[in-house]
């Protein structure tokens, strides 16, 4: 019975066409407001985005360089002058001049000045000479044909004074604080032990950016040289480096 | 990210100086300017990272010494600009910290994504806590973390010559102040005032990582392409990728995300590095939010 009767309103026998145009017309309706509201949609819920830019950050290197000073010569750069690559200056002043011509016994010496001219500090100074050699003396008449930089030959140190000139530390022969002294075939060692960088004299840490160390470098014949010496120089360079 | 303008520049003026046909001008690799631009319009490259030899991340001649006389990178011979060398070795991090849960973005810990979230970012800070000579030492209590420590990792503590490793008992991360240790006796003492804390393990993993430089994040995650969707985080080293929202209106929710940018200049032992003296990297992030 009640299955009837729905089925009855549904179908309806009595004014069915008036009903079905009725169902059409809010079917067609519902599809128009459909269609307009997804013509609409992209207009009504626009994309919304937000950006910001941390813009123009930069970030710095430092510098590591080092200003090399013989006595009270002209100063040398690591970074820049005749000569200079990479870092690297090999054309500073040399310590000794074979024109100052030594007694045994007589000791020569230079100061050297090393300045941290960059904005990081050192970490390490290392020094090393990488290589001794003899040759005669310019001018000399009769060279006796000995080597100064072989065993029995010159002796050598490195101090490190203040700014003044008063000793604080022996770095080489000695490795301990106060002044150095001159001991037997400290040349011949050096050149044949600390000859790069890998196994320089370490000098310890620094000098911090800015700061200044200074060295003096000793040198002298040992007192009971051979005559074998006469006439006879010995060639070598000292090479700085620093680490940052 | 930084502008390259040279080249766009360069075509401009060309233009301004021929007024041939534009045909012409295609032929020859020119165009015809579209509209008068005044002096001072800004000149951007937006397709100038393209390639891994295209980068926005720029370096210049540093003009501005570190400290007061000190050398800049003026006055060296020995530095270059050519390649963007320090854009392609310094290296980045984003770590992000949000609520306390860590997620590594970029940098190293984020391909594959660290388990623990933590970019590989390094220490470098002061004991708060001096540690005093045979004393058993089984946490560093040190400054703010400016970076992240994984368990395991070899910690080192320094005062002039004098130094002892430690190793880390478990994850630390950015910001906090105690360094749990595996119990160990110290053989010196270690003031606040002169000791230093390191992470050895981490700068050697940095120390060796050419891949998350600047210029590659650049090449990457340009303007163009790449952008990094940041989804939010779940849980350490994990996301939620499904999160409908990645970040929550004001006042609602986790509307605030905080992330660690971190830059970090490798050292590979036995590798000189003059040539990057004096410069400064140019470069910029772009954070961008869609609805």
């Amino acid at each position: 019975m009640i299955g009837r009767t729905t089925y009855r309103a549904l179908t309806g026998p009595a004014g069915r066409r008036s009903s079905t145009w009725r169902l059409k017309k809010i079917l067609l309706s519902m599809m128009a407001i459909g269609g307009l509201s997804f013509v609409t949609a992209t207009g009504t819920f626009a994309l919304l985005t937000s950006q910001e830019a941390n813009r123009g950050g930069s970030i710095s290197s430092g510098t590591l360089t080092m200003n090399n000073t013989v006595n009270a010569g002209t100063t040398c750069f690591s970074y820049t002058g005749a000569g200079t690559s990479g870092n690297v200056n090999p054309a500073c002043l040399a310590l000794f001049s074979s024109a100052s011509q030594n007694y045994p016994g007589t000791p020569a010496t230079a100061t050297v000045t090393i300045k941290n001219s960059g904005s990081l500090p050192a970490s390490d100074l290392g020094l090393y000479m990488a290589s001794c050699t003899v040759a005669a003396t310019p001018g000399a008449p009769t060279p006796g044909g000995g080597d100064p930089c072989a065993v029995g030959g010159a002796q050598f140190y490195v101090l490190e004074t203040d700014s003044v000139g008063n000793p604080t530390y022996c770095w080489y022969p000695d490795d301990a604080a106060g002044a150095c002294s001159f001991i037997a075939d400290t040349l011949n060692t050096f050149a044949g032990n600390l000859n790069t960088i890998a196994n320089a004299l370490d000098l310890g840490a620094g000098p911090v950016a800015g700061a200044t160390r200074y060295f003096k470098i000793g040198m002298q014949l040992p007192t009971n040289a051979s005559n074998t010496l006469q006439g006879e120089e010995a060639l070598f360079a000292l090479t700085w480096h620093m680490t940052g | 990210m930084g502008a390259v303008p040279e080249r766009d520049a360069e075509r401009h003026a060309l233009d301004d100086r021929n007024d041939d046909e534009p045909s012409d001008h295609a032929a020859r690799g020119q165009q015809t300017a579209n509209f008068a631009y005044p002096t001072g319009t800004i000149v951007s490259s937006t397709s100038g990272d393209t390639s891994s030899a295209n980068s926005d991340c720029y370096d210049a001649i540093g003009t501005v010494a570190g400290t007061a006389g000190a050398t800049k990178g003026t006055d060296l011979n020995f530095n270059t600009t050519s390649g963007n060398p320090m854009c392609a070795t310094l290296l980045l991090s984003i770590q992000e910290t949000t609520n306390g849960q860590y997620y590594c973005w970029v940098g190293k810990g984020s391909s594959p994504e660290s388990a623990t979230g933590q970019c590989a970012m390094p220490i470098s800070v002061g004991l708060t806590t001096q540690i005093t000579n045979l004393a058993t030492v089984t946490q560093l209590n040190v400054a703010p973390l400016n970076g992240n420590i994984a368990s395991g990792d070899s910690i080192v503590v320094r005062n002039g010559s004098a130094s002892q490793t430690f190793s880390a008992s478990s994850n630390v991360f950015f910001g906090a102040t105690t360094i749990p240790v595996t119990s160990v006796t110290a053989n010196a003492t270690y003031p606040t005032s002169t000791s230093s804390v390191t992470d050895s393990t981490t700068l050697g993993t940095l120390n060796s990582d050419n891949v998350d430089t600047i210029a590659n994040f650049n090449t990457l995650h340009n303007f163009n392409l790449g952008k990094i969707p940041m989804a939010p985080i779940s849980s350490n080293g994990n996301v939620d990728l499904l999160s409908p929202i990645a970040l929550s209106h004001f006042n609602t929710g986790t509307f605030t995300r905080t992330f660690q940018i971190g830059v970090y200049f490798p050292n590979p032992n036995g590798s000189t590095q003059n040539t990057m003296q004096g410069l400064v990297s140019n470069f910029g992030l772009t954070w961008h939010i869609d609805q």
